[in-house]
């Protein structure tokens, strides 16, 4: 540093240099602000990531006993016919398979650890005979992993009661007890005990009602943006719908179940948890959404292109939907595919409009009972057993890799097909 | 090789020298070794057609082209027997000694008081409101605003006119009594009106500050300097006195361009 | 039929239509080709297409909303219904499991009544479908044939089509005032009825809320409609818990990306920060209810205080304003971006140092339009459901002390409206005005918003 101290220069004193220290301190400590910022950022994100994966984990596995099942000598009976009815569960439990399996499992397990066995386990040899009615003559025992109760479960994971403890762990000792991958979580429904619930109802349920909110979001979007970039006049019309368009895209989410609770049900009341109504709930929310990128996408087709359609003699209908309409497209369904993963995570109107249903069966159709992914997570999080914990995570882990799919394709898309022109 | 006038001496004034000063943006030379000397006793002019790297040589003596991620400055400028481009030399004391004043004028969105107030409050010049009112006063007087807004300090900096905004932005860079004061072409946009103002206000600067002005208007160059250098090209053709370069160049480009065969 | 496979037919008949239509118009081509007709045979083929479609598809609308009406009516009618239950649950039950073994989604019923139901369900049902079936190819063949008829060669179907399609795109738009038109409307209309019986002055300004679903609708009792504390615990946790996290998490992040960080990290803090903003709320809910909220109350707890709630608004204002990060981050970098470069070269050039430059010159130019994404983040924040229904409490407590329970306004519609009142209660009506204001608040923060920005906009042009 310069050390000749010009007293007439006043940017040369040694305060002024004194000064400059404390000022370079204050910018080194104001840059680890800024990172200490983006550091909590990420970190939370990486913290509620991991947390959600660490819990999820455990809810794709669950505590199964293994139970050796002797058809031939179980007492059942049918045939090809009429264990592939629609019935034939009913029948099987008519029959009594319920009390057959819990025998075998006696044999195997031990009273104590046969009154352990879910009581919905029977179902699982029941599908399996349905799916093959060959089984039945089946001499050799046939094997089957059948999951245990709740309460055992939380002994195998050193939670519960000491009894169940130590229960679990003797037969897991053993080897009747284990923590298996549970698939069948994915294809599953909803259920009382954490140990038979499953994703697939809700899930199928939020496939249903994103094919709805889509079929009446995404054409009635694309088309309001074409008329408002392309063909509206200004006037004060035109100024009312933008106004309405930009409002309903910050109204929060709830005002749409208001708004599905007040119209929709009071003219379907019956169809209270039906995707159909939650899809169209769903719409009114998105399609604000796809209008903006919509209008966005079209902007950013330059006025050439028209010009240059114009001149050829195209009327205006033909110029948008032949020349501006394929160019504006990938922006298009960029927005589309973020608005419709906005739609997938939403809770709140659904709640409202009633698609809180209890679902053990997959919806059917777009009228049955349904609920969809987000509500299903919010339910289970209201459950006491801890057991739910870990299925809970595990549905959010699912619902986080179909947004991250999406959102994915999305930013594929725009990287894809971003033009500059 | 730069034709240097023999009038020329060098001046044991100087404060700032230039030696062999290149800029490079990215792989692409924009200056090509160039050499000046910058005093207090006159106003230097650099001219040439648009692109022959004026501004870019201008920025190099207040290390401005350091925002510029791509550039790469190589050489040396002395100021005071420190090398301006080299580590040690530090970019905030030196922008105070060396000002700046932009082509546009850019006032920032604040009072006039507050705009003319900002070096020395940043570089603490001023501990007591009284020393600080002194300064402001000081700086307009000196641009010769004064009379036109002290009593609307407290306006907008950005609701003056052109000119007076320009004059404005020579008040707040002369408010930290800078040595040097680099000027890029500071009344190319403005009014005949206001740019004469400007260059009488340039006249009664220049002795107490060493003023360079990058200009593309020969007129000007004629008018408000007595030393002019003539770049080209990144290279800088031909340097001598004002009156000189302006009567009798003697490179066949600097002929050129003064007789308006290219601009 | 369901409605969807009258829609497939009507396709299936429309597309046919298409290719006679077209047919016909290329006939006129053949038989002169000379003679330029009025529009493409495309477009005669589309006008047939519009004609059967569209007629149909009105109707298939209608049909639906009717279509169970008349089957009910129907099925009442016979005398299989007399021994119906007169009301209530038990005859809906009946209904429903009757037309369920009907349909054929059952295979039985648990209500022995139901049984004699399902024979005249199955006929009335058999017999609409084939009204619907028939009415359907009725109106489809008529508007086609219609349509077929008015082509000629001199025919302008080019225009009629482009009209139709016009039509098609205001009513498009359209949607979106009716959507307005209609939350405006289903608000007014239910929190009208509300303070009816309910005076909003006790509304408005009373600190006491505990509204019971279960009493007298005939008698409501005022007092217990109190919605002050739920506004204070929607400001309290949305407006200033979650902006003070959110806010100078916001503005710094935005500022070392914009003006420090190289372009490597900024490829990848931009995407990270937009997946927090991505993140759906209930995951964050149960976040915040599972993880955080014990985490503060254990801390509290370390501390001295040992009441501290597990539901208490620090936990939910907390994730609340992690959520909100990104949408402050990216307005401010959005309005710091806009600052003409002119004003930081003027700064640097004075010897300014980089944070200098941002807080004293960067900053306050583009103020306006972070104050604007401040108001719109505010915004966010106080619609906000799944957390605070999942981290936050129900108790509506008038407290300052983030460690105590809370409710908001998003939380007590979601609970005022999932119980077993009935509609007409003024428990369940008053989620509709506590909707309403909300709707106005937000609205006013968005017009605010608006307004800033505009006026900031004015400032640079």
């Amino acid at each position: 540093m310069n050390n000749m101290a010009d007293i007439s220069r006043p940017t040369r004193t040694p305060q002024f240099e004194a000064r400059l220290a404390k000022r370079y301190r204050a910018e080194r400590n104001f840059k680890l602000m800024g990172q200490g910022a983006i550091v909590f950022s990420v970190a939370v994100l990486i913290f509620l990531l991991g947390n959600m994966l660490m819990n999820g984990i455990g809810g794709f596995q669950r505590a199964e006993l293994a139970v050796p099942f002797n058809f031939a000598e179980s007492g059942l009976t049918g045939d090809e016919v009429s264990l592939t009815a629609p019935s034939a569960v009913q029948t099987l439990e008519m029959q009594g398979m319920a009390e057959v399996v819990h025998f075998f499992a006696e044999e195997a397990l031990g009273t104590e650890g046969a009154d352990q066995l879910s009581d919905q386990a029977w179902r699982d040899v029941a599908a399996a005979l349905t799916s093959d009615p060959a089984l039945l003559s089946q001499t050799e025992p046939v094997l089957f992993n059948l999951p245990a109760s709740s309460d055992l479960a939380s002994g195998l994971a050193g939670e519960g009661s000491p009894e169940m403890q130590a229960l679990a762990s003797k037969l897991a000792s053993e080897g009747k007890l284990a923590e298996n991958w549970d698939w069948g979580f994915l294809s599953r429904s909803d259920a009382t005990s954490p140990q038979a619930v499953g994703i697939w109802g809700a899930l199928k349920g939020s496939i249903l009602t994103m094919i709805i909110t889509l079929v009446l979001a995404f054409p009635i979007g694309i088309l309001a943006a074409l008329y408002l970039e392309e063909y509206a006049p200004k006037n004060r019309w035109t100024d009312l719908i933008e106004v309405s368009i930009n409002n309903l895209a910050a109204v929060p989410s709830i005002i749409f179940g208001l708004l599905g609770l007040a119209v929709f049900l009071a003219v379907f009341p019956n169809l209270r948890s039906a995707p159909l109504i939650g899809g169209m709930t769903l719409a009114l929310m998105t399609m604000p959404v796809i209008v903006i990128s919509g209008r966005n996408a079209i902007k950013a087709v330059p006025p050439s292109i028209r010009d240059g359609a114009l001149a050829v003699g195209a009327s205006p209908v033909q110029v948008v939907f032949h020349h501006v309409l394929p160019l504006a497209l990938p922006g298009m369904l960029t927005g589309t595919i973020i608005g419709m993963a906005r739609a997938l995570g939403e809770t709140a109107p659904l709640l409202l409009i009633g698609m809180r249903a209890f679902v053990a069966t997959p919806p059917t159709d777009f009228m049955s009972p349904a609920t969809v992914l987000p509500v299903q997570i919010f339910l289970w999080s209201d459950e006491i057993d801890r057991g739910f914990v870990e299925r809970t995570s595990a549905a959010i882990v699912i619902l986080l890799l179909f947004l991250l799919l999406m959102n994915s394709v999305a930013i594929y898309l725009r990287n894809k097909f971003e033009k500059t022109w | 090789m730069t034709r240097i006038h023999d009038t020329i001496q060098a001046a044991s004034t100087a404060l700032m020298k230039a030696r062999d000063v290149s800029v490079f943006y990215g792989e692409k030379k924009a200056i090509d070794e160039v050499s000046i000397d910058i005093s207090p006793d006159y106003v230097t002019a650099f001219i040439g057609p648009s692109g022959c790297g004026k501004s870019t040589f201008l920025r190099c003596f207040n290390r401005m082209n350091d925002t510029i991620p791509i550039a790469k400055v190589t050489g040396a400028i002395e100021l005071e027997g420190e090398n301006v481009l080299g580590d040690t030399m530090d970019v905030v004391q030196l922008r105070a000694r060396v000002g700046m004043v932009f082509q546009k004028p850019n006032p920032f969105p604040k009072s006039i008081y507050e705009n003319i107030a900002y070096g020395p409050k940043i570089h603490g010049l001023a501990e007591k409101k009284a020393d600080l009112d002194a300064i402001v006063e000081k700086s307009l007087t000196r641009a010769g605003l004064w009379e036109e807004v002290k009593d609307r300090l407290d306006d907008s900096g950005t609701a003056l006119s052109g000119g007076q905004q320009q004059r404005l932005c020579i008040a707040r860079a002369i408010a930290v009594d800078p040595e040097v004061i680099l000027m890029d072409e500071p009344a190319s946009a403005l009014d005949p009106i206001a740019t004469a103002k400007i260059e009488e206000l340039i006249d009664e600067l220049s002795g107490r500050y060493a003023i360079v002005i990058v200009t593309h208007s020969m007129q000007q160059a004629a008018r408000v300097s007595q030393r002019t250098a003539f770049f080209h090209l990144g290279k800088m053709v031909e340097y001598g006195p004002t009156s000189d370069i302006f009567t009798n160049p003697i490179e066949e480009r600097t002929k050129d361009y003064i007789t308006g065969r290219y601009g | 039929m369901s409605p969807i496979t009258l829609i497939l037919i009507a396709i299936g008949l429309g597309l046919a239509g298409w290719l006679i239509g077209r047919a016909k118009a290329w006939s006129f081509q053949k038989a002169d080709p000379e003679a330029r007709p009025a529009s493409r045979p495309i477009y005669h083929a589309w006008y047939v297409a519009i004609w059967v479609v569209i007629p149909v598809l009105v109707f298939i609308t209608l049909w639906s909303f009717a279509a169970p009406q008349l089957i009910t009516q129907s099925v009442l009618a016979s005398p299989a219904a007399a021994d119906l239950p007169t009301f209530g649950f038990e005859r809906q039950a009946w209904l429903s499991e009757a037309r369920a073994v009907a349909i054929g989604l059952a295979p039985g019923v648990f209500n022995e009544g139901a049984e004699a139901l399902i024979e005249p369900f199955r006929e009335a049902i058999s017999f609409y479908n084939w009204i619907g079936f028939a009415v359907t190819i009725v109106i489809a063949v008529g508007g086609g044939i219609f349509a077929f008829l008015r082509i000629r060669p001199d025919f302008g179907a080019r225009t009629k089509v482009e009209r139709t399609v016009m039509i098609v795109l205001l009513l498009a738009s359209l949607v979106a005032i009716l959507t307005t038109f209609g939350i405006f409307a289903s608000l007014v209309f239910e929190t009208v009825r509300f303070f009816g019986m309910v005076s909003p002055v006790d509304f408005l300004f009373g600190t006491f809320w505990g509204p019971d679903p279960m009493s007298n609708p005939e008698n409501p009792d005022g007092s217990r409609y109190g919605a002050i504390p739920l506004f204070w615990g929607t400001i309290f946790i949305g407006a200033i818990i979650a902006m003070i996290v959110a806010i100078p998490l916001g503005l710094m992040s935005a500022i070392y990306l914009t003006q420090y960080a190289n372009p490597t990290l900024r490829a990848w803090v931009k995407p990270a920060l937009e997946i927090l903003a991505g993140v759906p709320t209930v995951v964050y809910g149960y976040f915040a209810a599972l993880t955080i909220a014990p985490m503060i109350r254990d801390a509290a707890v370390a501390v001295g205080v040992t009441n501290a709630s597990t539901e208490s608004a620090l936990a939910a204002g907390v994730v609340m304003g992690v959520m909100i990060i990104p949408f402050v981050s990216s307005m401010a970098d959005d309005s710091i971006a806009a600052v003409p470069s002119a004003m930081r070269d003027g700064s640097y050039a004075m010897g300014a140092t980089k944070s200098e430059t941002i807080s004293r010159v960067l900053f306050p130019a583009a103020l306006p339009g972070i104050v604007a994404g401040i108001m719109l983040a505010v915004s966010r924040a106080i619609g906000e459901t799944m957390i605070v229904v999942m981290a936050a409490s129900t108790a509506a407590n008038l407290s300052a002390n983030p460690l105590d329970r809370m409710t908001t306004v998003t939380v007590q519609i979601v609970k005022m409206l999932t119980g077993e009142g009935s509609f007409d209660h003024p428990a369940t009506l008053s989620a509709f005005a506590l909707g309403f204001v909300l709707f106005l608040v937000t609205l006013a923060l968005n017009f605010a918003a608006l307004r800033v920005v505009k006026r900031f906009r004015e400032a640079y042009e």
